[in-house]
């Protein structure tokens, strides 16, 4: 495990005070994306297929506040579309980490080094670049369909932790992923010394006709045993072990569907980050109008059977550390031991 | 002009990408046999009571990932984006942003008599069959580096 001591203080006494004031439902990360622009057409992602008009459009900074208060989770995850295509990214972090808020700033990287060398943001604790790289230059650079993306991605990241920056890597795996080519992308990033890494399977929907070329349950198991069976000391990962664990077919989580919440230009997203079936006004509104037993794999719904992504079940992951000595223990162990 | 050219890398992006989503995506879902590319149902003009139900019209606008032409019952057009619809209020209603992005325009079911399917499905023909033909045809695009894209 990476993330430093304070951070896991903030979500830990967040997570208790919860449980203290016996909140059945709530949020852990805000999945804030503040528009859908994006300079990149990756091959698994679906999030830019809008009408011009949409496309244009982006969240104020004044909105994008409001959800981060409405919300109150510990944690602010910015993806998109491109973040760093935003054109108030710089003041919109600057609120975020004056409030405290640990910000994941999910960017492709293609503007990183652009941005850090017209000093639009400032080191601090609070802030951490996550950058997308779907694995080694041959695999992230067919993932998202332009050559030279990792290449690019990777300069910005050195450039960033030059100047001091927090910055860890997210990968999401498809159907045909190389453990052992991973095991080796696991290897360059530590080489690099970014501070984690995360790993997510990609999600389909059962009725796409494309589905073949998602992970699907078995298979998931499978590739996640096949990478992480034994890990090396040195890979260092920013997400839960037991998330990892539930992975690997170790453990078994249902989903979260509230735990990162989704807030856009089209109001908060139903009933995830994944699913989009409608929206809500406020917050307030989104956990208590949505049908959420109509979500996750025992509700029987189709679109849940075979999503094991870390939007809904690390939330879980985190919410069983705190749930039990158990479940508390065996974070503790993995986290110290590094053994998964 | 900076947006501009973002806003033309992201519509070509759009064009140029397909539906294998890992995050999600109403569009995979659009293939409801309506003619078009993969059963887009761009162009379909559907005959309320006849051909279809209003609700099922409106759910199928919702997941259309282009503009369409709401009709309201005095016949005044209304032409956007439908990002939202609740059936499950006593006041159904749909949200849409207009053409100029402007809303959202929220219009109550009882005020619609039909609605278009107008616009250009801008999920259309991005299978991960046409992705891969694509990608053998041509050579994928280098990054072009920012000084080069504003010049």
């Amino acid at each position: 495990m990476s993330v430093p001591i304070s951070q896991m203080w903030t979500v830990a006494s967040y997570v208790i005070r919860q449980k203290l004031e016996r909140r059945a439902r709530y949020p852990l990360v805000l999945m804030l994306e503040p528009l859908f622009r994006c300079n990149l057409a990756c091959a698994g992602c679906g999030k830019i297929q809008y009408p011009p008009q949409i496309l244009r459009k982006h969240l104020t900074v004044e909105q994008c506040l409001r959800a981060v208060e409405e919300c109150g989770a510990p944690i602010v995850s910015i993806p998109g579309g491109e973040p760093l295509m935003y054109p108030d990214i710089g003041r919109l972090v600057r609120e975020l980490v004056a409030r405290k808020k640990y910000v994941y700033l999910c960017t492709n990287a293609i503007l990183l080094g652009e941005k850090l060398e017209a000093g639009v943001f400032a080191p601090s604790k609070y802030l951490t670049f996550s950058v997308h790289l779907d694995g080694l230059r041959e695999e992230h650079d067919d993932a998202v369909c332009r050559e030279g993306v990792y290449d690019t991605a990777v300069a910005g990241i050195r450039e960033a932790l030059r100047r001091g920056f927090r910055v860890t890597t997210n990968t999401t795996l498809f159907d045909g992923a190389s453990p052992i080519r991973m095991q080796m992308f696991f290897d360059e990033m530590m080489d690099l010394g970014v501070e984690g890494m995360m790993v997510s399977p990609g999600y389909s929907y059962s009725k796409a006709p494309d589905q073949e070329h998602f992970l699907r349950r078995q298979k998931t198991h499978e590739l996640f045993r096949k990478m992480l069976e034994h890990p090396k000391p040195r890979w260092k990962f920013n997400q839960s072990p037991l998330f990892l664990k539930f992975l690997m077919g170790k453990q078994d989580f249902e989903c979260t569907p509230w735990g990162n919440p989704t807030f856009n230009v089209f109001g908060w997203q139903r009933p995830c980050y994944l699913l989009q079936e409608g929206y809500a006004a406020t917050f307030a509104e989104l956990l208590e109008t949505t049908k959420w037993e109509q979500y996750g794999r025992a509700s029987g719904n189709e679109k849940c059977q075979d999503c094991m992504v870390h939007c809904g079940h690390e939330p879980t992951a985190v919410n069983h550390t705190f749930s039990s000595l158990r479940g508390f223990r065996d974070t503790v162990v993995a986290t110290v031991t590094g053994k998964l | 002009m900076r947006d501009d050219d973002d806003l033309r890398a992201s519509e070509a992006s759009a064009r140029s990408s397909d539906d294998l989503t890992s995050y999600g995506l109403r569009a995979s879902e659009a293939s409801y046999g309506h003619g078009g590319e993969r059963g887009s149902l761009e162009g379909w003009e559907p005959v309320i009571g006849a051909e279809v139900g209003l609700e099922e019209a409106i759910d199928r606008a919702f997941d259309y990932r282009g503009d369409v032409t709401v009709v309201r019952q005095d016949g005044a057009e209304i032409v956007g984006y439908l990002f939202n619809r609740n059936a499950e209020v006593s006041r159904r209603f749909v949200q849409m942003f207009d053409r100029a992005g402007d809303g959202p325009l929220t219009i109550p079911y009882a005020e619609i008599r039909t609605i278009r399917f107008t616009g250009k499905d801008t999920a259309a023909g991005k299978s991960y069959e046409a992705w891969l033909r694509r990608k053998t045809e041509r050579p994928t695009v280098p990054v072009v580096s920012d000084s080069a894209r504003e010049a």
